[in-house]
């Protein structure tokens, strides 16, 4: 049975493509392998002038079928310390959320996630929230508490992390 | 790892002591009888009640691995989040019960906790065949489906015994034990009814290799978790009146009940919008024409390019909504099944164009400089000293004036 290429997988392709022609600055991704379009890998650079400047971070990413009606799911596979990153590497960023998950409304929905977002702008924010952790709906608590409360520990943590993802 | 085997000396070590207690016990009285009036009484009866908790954690264990296999960390998450809420939530419906048989209502508890949990599972398993896009006969035959097939029949068995047993014997607890049955029930049905549409969806696929989506199924999913809604919401309302004409305060039932029929509320609404907004598809939404394309050729859902089409119904047809964006036909459908707002600007669909989706007021503090030629922006007085500008099509200002 050869699979028909669906609407996902299309877009994908069209992602995937202007990434190669027009890349962005710190920002590496594609698809992990030739026939399965909906995961991709992931490396992004520490952006400068923050504890995680010169780190190379892995991630993968997952895509629903529906996509880019649902948003992607986003998992660093490097070891990276972060308040709003889950120990498991999951990333809790609103751009990830889509708009009506939130009864409270506490993120506003031009954050949130939307057909008009894509894989290039997922990762654009990832580095903006490497560079300013958002400490008000941390993912990581403890992360969150040493980031508040003990600065130079935090940064001797992430500085490790750095160093190991550079091996 | 190291978790399995604290647990599995745990569960060896309290073996062994109740083990010990009911043999030194054997030996101390003169029968059986006695024996057993013994092991249910002070230290003895708490041995005994660690001893049937190990096992049955050990039983759960067991058929969690005969059944699923490994847990995947999200099911694990799920089952932690869950548990803590129904395992709360059962006490407080124990405590409804004050004359009725410790060991039955014991079992029952267990029975519903376990299958509670295996239920979330299932749930997470046929999401997770969807999302792993094989082949149909690779979706449709697998452990998980056979799992299914079991789970389904076995509840059904389960409520209506439970249903049955209370009418018969109109004891209190199978009923309310049965609405919770049914309710898991109605659950897993929920999640099989979505897992058949999108299988569904993939043989659609397969045949009419041209079209890229199954318009049905949006509804046909919509339709059947309002029937099941329905069925959930007049469950719970029953056992409600039910156990306040027995004298029984069902708080804990009143939590269900506020989040089964807000459910309710929603679906019904969303089924109502869904209704209005393909009436209006076809009404109100303009075909684009050659000047709305010049200004934007390409779909903001599926980033591919658009083109006039002589169909002006088909799926490819560039569509143009009411604040000016142009997607394609197909993809605005698909994207109006989850949300009512234009992608692009968040504004509402089917509103006015002259009207703003929403209003941002911005309070302008008393000792700001307002330039002096402030009154070019749309001004309206709205009381005595206080004053509206609106500055753009959303943001409005509010503005006092010093007396």
């Amino acid at each position: 049975m050869a699979p028909k290429i669906s609407t996902a997988q299309r877009r994908l392709l069209k992602e995937f493509q202007e990434l190669l022609k027009s890349p962005t600055d710190g920002i590496v991704a594609g698809p992990i392998t030739e026939d399965n379009l909906f995961k991709w890998r992931c490396i992004l650079e520490g952006p400068p002038g923050t504890v995680y400047e010169n780190g190379v971070f892995e991630a993968e990413m997952d895509f629903p079928a529906d996509y880019p009606l649902s948003p992607p799911k986003m998992k660093f596979t490097s070891e990276i310390l972060h308040p709003n990153i889950y120990k498991d590497g999951t990333v809790c960023i609103s751009i990830l959320h889509p708009p009506g998950d939130d009864p409270l409304q506490y993120e506003s929905a031009d954050e949130r996630w939307g057909p008009l977002q894509s894989v290039e702008k997922i990762l654009l924010s990832v580095c903006s929230m490497l560079a300013e952790p958002n400490p008000n709906s941390p993912a990581n608590i403890d992360a969150a508490k040493l980031w508040r409360e003990n600065r130079d520990k935090f940064d001797e943590i992430v500085r490790a992390q750095v160093l190991k993802s550079l091996d | 790892m190291v978790l399995r085997m604290k647990f599995a000396l745990y569960a060896v070590a309290s073996t062994a002591v109740a083990f010990y207690m009911v043999y030194e016990s054997l030996l101390e009285r003169p029968n059986i009888y006695s024996v057993g009036v013994q092991l249910i009484q002070g230290p003895y009866l708490v041995v005994i009640g660690n001893w049937f908790l190990v096992m049955g954690i050990t039983l759960g264990k067991f058929l969690q691995v005969l059944l699923f296999g490994e847990l995947r960390i999200i099911e694990m998450e799920h089952i932690y989040e869950r548990s803590w809420f129904a395992v709360t939530n059962m006490l407080m419906t124990i405590g409804v019960f004050r004359k009725e048989n410790n060991l039955l209502l014991g079992a029952l508890v267990c029975g519903l906790l376990f299958m509670k949990c295996f239920h979330w599972v299932l749930e997470d398993r046929l999401e997770m065949l969807i999302q792993q896009k094989r082949s149909i006969f690779r979706t449709l035959v697998n452990r998980n489906t056979l799992v299914l097939c079991l789970f389904l029949v076995l509840d059904d068995k389960i409520v209506k015994s439970c249903i049955n047993r209370s009418f018969i014997h109109s004891a209190d607890v199978f009923l309310i034990f049965g609405l919770d049955f049914l309710v898991i029930y109605l659950n897993v049905l929920d999640a099989t009814l979505k897992f058949v549409l999108n299988v569904a969806e993939m043989a659609y696929l397969n045949k009419y290799p041209e079209e890229d989506a199954w318009e049905s199924k949006i509804w046909l999913s919509k339709i059947g978790s309002f029937i099941l809604s329905i069925i959930k919401s007049a469950a719970v309302l029953v056992l409600f009146v039910g156990l306040i004409y027995a004298d029984r305060l069902p708080v804990n039932f009143a939590g269900d009940m506020y989040t089964s029929f807000t459910r309710l509320a929603k679906q019904f609404g969303d089924l109502m919008y869904m209704i209005k907004a393909t009436r209006d598809l076809n009404n109100n939404i303009m075909n684009a024409n050659e000047d709305d394309l010049r200004k934007e050729d390409i779909c903001i859902i599926c980033r591919d390019e658009m083109e006039i089409v002589s169909d002006k119904n088909s799926r490819s047809a560039p569509k143009r909504l009411n604040c000016g964006h142009v997607l394609h036909h197909g993809c605005l459908k698909s994207w109006l099944g989850r949300s009512h707002v234009c992608p692009t600007c968040r504004r509402d669909v089917f509103q006015n164009k002259s009207q703003p989706s929403s209003k941002t007021t911005i309070n302008i503090p008393q000792n700001a400089f307002i330039p002096p030629d402030w009154t070019i922006l749309p001004v309206t007085r709205a009381g005595d000293t206080n004053y509206t500008i609106q500055l753009n099509d959303t943001t409005f200002a509010q503005l006092r004036t010093r007396t």
